[in-house]
């Protein structure tokens, strides 16, 4: 795709986002030029008051402005009470001020609810996206999604926008009303306009190349003090603290220069708008000047002209940067479109809901994961309510045989039944939450241990989490922490130990309700007595529960009814723990004999 | 959160860091004074243009007009002018504040003790050397500008006004009191929600880096709508919030303005007046019109100021905080003459270690918990001492006191028969050798992560060490060998091999004393028992604290404690211990099964 065509797609999908809120934008638009208006009618009180009520020169000004004179009572009445002029500055004020204040709130209505809905669109859509996409993407990718480019969506909707616009209409508003006094003079009066944008353009790009190598100088920066806080015991064990500040100082000062060097542009660019600006403002003071003497406008106009001035420069001062605001969003944009394009998973809402206790039948499936073939036409069946163990060297598939049952793969070919219903037909929410999937690396919620552990039953009262603590074997534990089943998990709470995770994920998916159990490894940072104890509670409480455990721990697998082998995606033997005994070169017996040789 | 609870503007944080960096005070003066210079043109520029409307334009004639038109344009060069001055200045002034600041920080967490850094997370001295510094630099320097332009503007403002016309000036003056009023009002009330914006857009954000983290996990707990439906009520709030801080900034200008609009409307009104009866003149008459949008500016940038550094207060506390910490750990004036400090050490004063370590009735607390209680050991120069038992019971205490990375609370340690708070802390580093559980490289080459032991090293003994951990092998095996980036934290690199790297740089240090945190555990059996040798031959000669999880590795120690509760529970060789049945038994039986699992997968894939 080539980039002009990416960039409309992008404005395209802006203009999407507005959907719903245009009556809001519109109105906002048309306050806004009527404010504009105002503020270019407001110095023409001065100036009538100047040439016709203090002077005795005709009235002479536009007819918009004529009409409000003539609603005072005309310029013969004015002339005999001045005060009315004063009066009519503060209701032009007033006005100015009421649109000024009812155009940001009906514009901000529009722009916040966009990007309250363009956030929750992203969350949701992220999280209903595929595993396979999920697993493939890198999470500092989305991230940096998440927060940089819907934040530049969000300052270009509530702020960009209003600004580009508003100069726009400001330059235009303008123009009518002072071409409206003297032609020639309002074409003096916009002389710089190209030539300062141009130039702020100019400097934008290039302060966009400079601060592209400052955040590389400051992220080394980071780097260097990140790695001598996380490693201070080796700097002060290595007593390196010599090494470690002369290292500082030398990305310091590149730092140092990188900033000199970015700021020195900032103010060149302010310089020559400064410089630009005052000889437009120079060049509309002298000229007006002659205008005024050679007759062709009067002094009042002129004072008005002197007014107008101050008025859009600024913003066009601004134009460069706003632009470069522009075309970073349509950046933005484009890079959220091709996010919201990404087909979201097929939930099957509404398909079969039935009772998973029945038998699990995996019917000649195969799984690949590119041109790596993980599961290769294998056959089994697990029966409800049994107890089975899996063992399996890395790459055997024994995980991604848990990932199909789930459905967050599904088999390239074959069928999985469960109780006789294919799992491609039932509900995704009913499928999952009825198999209880604990990994080897569970994702704990910042939030406290207590809305962790009943984060999928939260009705569960606080007896119920504190005994499915104690099964797990982590009570003890959460007792420990400072404020208890209060204590926050995560970033701004504590972190917990491997062992401590998986403890707490398996007290999670005790209160959760469950007609099939999957341990994943879930054990394997918990000693062994540990282990057992927390199986055997688990075992009493679950009674009739499909049970299957992944593990490397033959005392694990050996309390299973049944022993699966798997190798390469194929299963090689089964059978219980006697029976695999028997085999003579038997992979399960190889493995039994290291682990139980030196103990013996 | 801090910065909600403050209000106020407390000047010592400030005063603090800006002591760092008091040879920078040209640039303060330099700024001012280019602020103000700006000023004082800013109000030629009107008064220039009083002159001209009443001179020219109410007579009609342009004689002498050339000469004014000149110095029209100079006086708007000369704002060009100044203002290029005082943006160079503050420019300059703030990366300069930035960098010096940033610098005075990092030295001070070299020297700071552990008992910081257990208090404070590596991400909050983070953001305190960066964004923390970035922005009380940047408040102070940016706003200098405005102090000088404004202090000048409204000073020569009032100065002009009344020589102009005392009446006129009486007007516009009185209404400066409530227009700074109601700057102050507004400015507080949009940095109150700008405040409440702010922690709920930290809050998002913590929210979609969880949602995008655990998007997997809340996949298989089907937790996307429950998750979802939280995050809406975030985002529900910040939309409330964000319109609540945009109708108060909306409503501060209009207000303002119609303030401003009521004292021009009177100066129209008296001052047209005035101009009837020849008391006035029109230029004068714009003049006024003009001046009181004119002072509306620096009034406005005040309050700005004032809330900048309201919202910058807490970060200057933050940095302050680093600034003034003192390590808990300091070397006495008397050590630190006779044997310097870590930047400037006094090797040639360094008493060579043995590497004679005794304990002598040692108390530790962690606050009010006690750790050890009258703990004591005596270890000879040469001896392998093993550390073993529960995660909490003092083992990594023990190995910490040390290392002085703490002192004792009672009873002292000494290396070689002296108490070692009687030498610097840089001489026992230096004869120290670490490797710790999780193994830490820095970004870089392998070579510059080995050389960091000894950064005298040739590139021969830099090789050497690595064969003699066995990193040799699969660092030859990589395609830039030892010039191959090890990415941020070593990220490129598996753990067993950050580790071998970080033996090897400890081999390289050819220290007296030599501690192993639970060095092995993250290494693979087979490459333990390969690097187990070099270890040996290494200990050999050296002092040695292994504090081990896999006890595989600590057979060979002259002495195994078993540490429980702060004290010694057993200890012995691991013949006595194991024919003892105790404790050390028992741990080993249970390690040893788990160090079978990890083999026997190998054996597996």
């Amino acid at each position: 795709m080539n980039e002009s065509n990416e960039k409309k797609q992008s404005f395209g999908a802006l203009w999407g986002y507005t959907r719903g809120y245009r009556r809001y934008l519109a109105l906002g638009f048309l306050l806004l030029l009527f404010e504009l208006a105002l503020s270019f009618i407001s110095p023409l009180v001065l100036s009538v008051t100047i040439d016709s009520v203090l002077d005795t020169k005709p009235l002479n000004t536009p007819w918009y402005f004529a009409w409000i004179i003539q609603l005072c009572g005309g310029i013969g009445y004015i002339r005999q009470h001045l005060a009315i002029m004063a009066v009519l500055t503060v209701i032009m004020a007033a006005l100015a001020g009421a649109l000024s204040f009812v155009r940001p709130c009906l514009t901000g209505t529009a722009a916040f609810q966009i990007s309250e809905n363009l956030r929750n669109r992203f969350y949701s859509h992220v999280g209903r996206l595929p595993f396979s996409y999920l697993s493939a993407t890198p999470t500092g990718d989305l991230i940096q999604r998440a927060t940089s480019d819907i934040d530049t969506m969000q300052r270009f909707m509530s702020g960009v926008l209003l600004e580009l616009l508003r100069t726009v209409f400001l330059l235009a508003v303008g123009f009518f009303i002072m071409a409206s006094l003297n032609l020639p003079l309002t074409v003096l009066s916009f002389a710089m306009t190209p030539v300062i944008v141009l130039d702020s353009i100019w400097f934008i790009r290039r302060i966009d190349q400079i601060v592209e190598r400052y955040e590389g100088a400051e992220s080394k920066v980071y780097t260097v003090i990140q790695e001598n806080l996380t490693g201070a015991r080796v700097v002060r064990a290595f007593g390196s603290e010599l090494f470690e500040q002369e290292k500082f100082v030398q990305h310091n000062e590149t730092l140092r220069g990188e900033h000199i060097a970015l700021n020195r542009t900032l103010v060149r660019l302010w310089f020559t708008l400064d410089l630009l600006s005052g000889i437009q403002i120079a060049l509309i003071t002298i000229a007006g000047v002659l205008f005024t003497v050679r007759g062709s406008i009067t002094l009042g106009q002129y004072t008005a002209f002197l007014s107008y001035v101050m008025i859009f420069l600024f913003p066009v001062q601004n134009l460069g940067r706003v632009l470069g605001n522009v075309s970073r969003t349509g950046v933005a944009a484009g890079r959220l479109e091709t996010l919201f394009r990404e087909p979201e998973e097929d939930y099957v809402e509404g398909g079969l809901t039935p009772n998973l206790s029945g038998d699990i039948v995996l019917d000649h499936v195969s799984f690949s994961f590119g041109t790596e073939r993980v599961l290769d036409d294998l056959c089994l069946t697990i029966h409800g309510g049994e107890t089975v163990a899996i063992l399996g060297g890395t790459g055997s598939g024994k995980t991604t045989l848990m990932y199909l049952l789930q459905r967050l793969y599904d088999p390239d070919s074959g069928t999985i039944t469960i109780g006789g219903t294919d799992i491609r037909s039932m509900d995704k929410g009913h499928l999952r939450r009825r198999i209880g999937l604990i990994m080897q690396e569970p994702f704990l919620f910042s939030r406290s241990i207590r809305d962790n552990l009943r984060i999928q039953n939260r009705d569960a009262g606080d007896q119920a989490v504190e005994n499915a603590a104690r099964i797990a074997n982590i009570h003890e534990d959460i007792l420990s922490f400072d404020q208890g089943y209060d204590t926050l998990v995560g970033e701004r709470g504590v972190t917990l130990s491997g062992g401590q995770k998986q403890r707490a994920s398996i007290a999670r998916t005790i209160l959760g309700s469950h007609d099939i159990l999957i341990f994943d490894d879930a054990l394997s940072a918990v000693d062994t007595r540990t282990d057992q104890s927390i199986r055997r509670a688990l075992r009493e409480r679950q009674a009739g529960t499909t049970t299957i455990l992944i593990s490397h721990r033959i005392s694990t697998l050996m309390e299973a009814d049944r022993i699966l082998v798997l190798e390469q995606g194929r299963l090689v033997e089964q059978g219980s723990h006697q029976e695999l005994m028997q085999l003579p070169n038997g992979v399960y017996r190889r493995v039994y004999e290291i682990q139980t040789a030196s103990v013996s | 959160m801090n910065e909600e609870t403050n209000q106020t503007i407390h000047i010592s944080a400030w005063r603090t860091i800006l002591s760092q960096a008091d040879h920078r005070g040209k640039y303060f003066v330099l700024i001012v004074g280019f602020g103000a210079a700006a000023g004082l043109v800013q109000l030629l520029t009107s008064l220039l243009r009083m002159y001209i409307i009443d001179r020219f334009l109410s007579t009609m004639q342009l004689r002498g007009f050339l000469p004014i038109a000149v110095l029209f344009v100079l006086i708007q060069a000369l704002y060009a002018l100044a203002s290029y001055g005082f943006g160079t200045g503050s420019g300059l002034l703030e990366a300069h504040l930035t960098a010096d600041v940033r610098e005075k920080c990092f030295r001070k967490l070299q020297t700071l003790s552990f008992s910081f850094f257990d208090k404070n997370a590596v991400g909050n001295i983070l953001s305190r050397l960066t964004s923390d510094v970035g922005r009380t630099m940047e408040a102070v320097s940016w706003s200098l500008i405005d102090v000088g332009y404004g202090v000048m503007s409204i000073i020569g403002a009032i100065i002009g006004m009344f020589v102009i016309n005392r009446k006129l000036a009486v007007i516009l003056i009185l209404v400066i009191p409530p227009l700074a009023l109601i700057s102050m009002g507004f400015r507080q009330l949009i940095l109150k929600y700008n405040r409440a914006t702010r922690r709920l857009n930290s809050q998002i954000i913590s929210s979609f880096n969880e949602g995008i983290t655990g998007a997997v996990a809340s996949k298989t707990l089907v937790l996307e709508d429950q998750s979802y439906g939280e995050f809406r009520e975030l985002t529900v709030s910040m939309r409330k919030a964000s319109f609540r801080a945009a109708e108060v900034s909306a409503l501060y200008m209009p207000v303002a303005s119609l303030l401003i609009s009521f004292s021009t409307a009177a100066v129209l009104y008296i001052g047209g007046t005035d101009v009837l009866r020849g008391l006035l003149t029109i230029g004068e008459l714009n003049f006024f019109m003009n001046i009181g949008t004119m002072m509306f500016e620096p009034i406005r940038n005040f309050a700005a100021i004032f809330a900048e550094f309201q919202s910058a207060q807490a970060a200057a506390e933050r940095v302050a905080e680093v600034l003034t910490a003192e390590p808990d750990v300091q070397d006495s004036p008397e050590v630190l003459a006779r044997y310097g400090d870590v930047f400037h050490p006094k090797t040639e004063n360094w008493e060579p270690v043995r590497g004679e370590i005794t304990f002598e009735h040692v108390d530790f607390r962690y606050g009010a918990e006690p750790v050890l209680t009258d703990f004591n050991l005596h270890v000879l120069p040469g001896q392998t001492i093993a550390l073993v038992g529960e995660t909490g019971g003092g083992k990594s205490t023990i190995v910490n006191l040390l290392c002085r990375f703490y002192e004792p609370c009672a009873g002292r340690i000494l290396v070689d028969g002296t108490d070692y708070r009687d030498r610097s802390q840089i001489w026992l580093h230096s004869a120290l050798g670490y490797v710790l559980q999780t193994p830490h490289l820095f970004s870089g080459t392998i070579r510059d992560n080995i050389r960091y032991g000894n950064l005298e090293a040739t590139d021969a003994e830099i090789r050497n060490a690595a064969r003699l951990v066995g990193a040799d092998r699969f660092i030859e095996k990589l395609e830039k060998g030892y010039n191959t980036e090890v990415g941020e934290g070593g990220s490129l690199l598996s753990t067993g091999q950050k580790q071998l790297i970080s033996f090897a740089r400890a081999i390289l240090a050819d220290p007296r004393i030599f501690v192993l945190d639970e060095a092995t555990s993250s290494i693979d059996t087979e490459t333990e028992q390969e690097i187990q040798a070099a270890i040996e031959t290494l200990l050999g000669s050296r002092t040695s604290f292994v504090v081990a999880h896999r006890l595989s590795t600590i057979r060979n120690a002259d002495r195994i404690l078993v540490i429980d509760g702060g004290k010694i529970l057993e200890q012995g060789n691991h013949r006595e211990l194991m024919a003892k049945k105790g404790r050390y038994y028992e741990l080993y039986m249970g390690y040893q099964t788990e160090d079978q699992i990890q083999q026997s997968v190998q054996v597996m894939a």
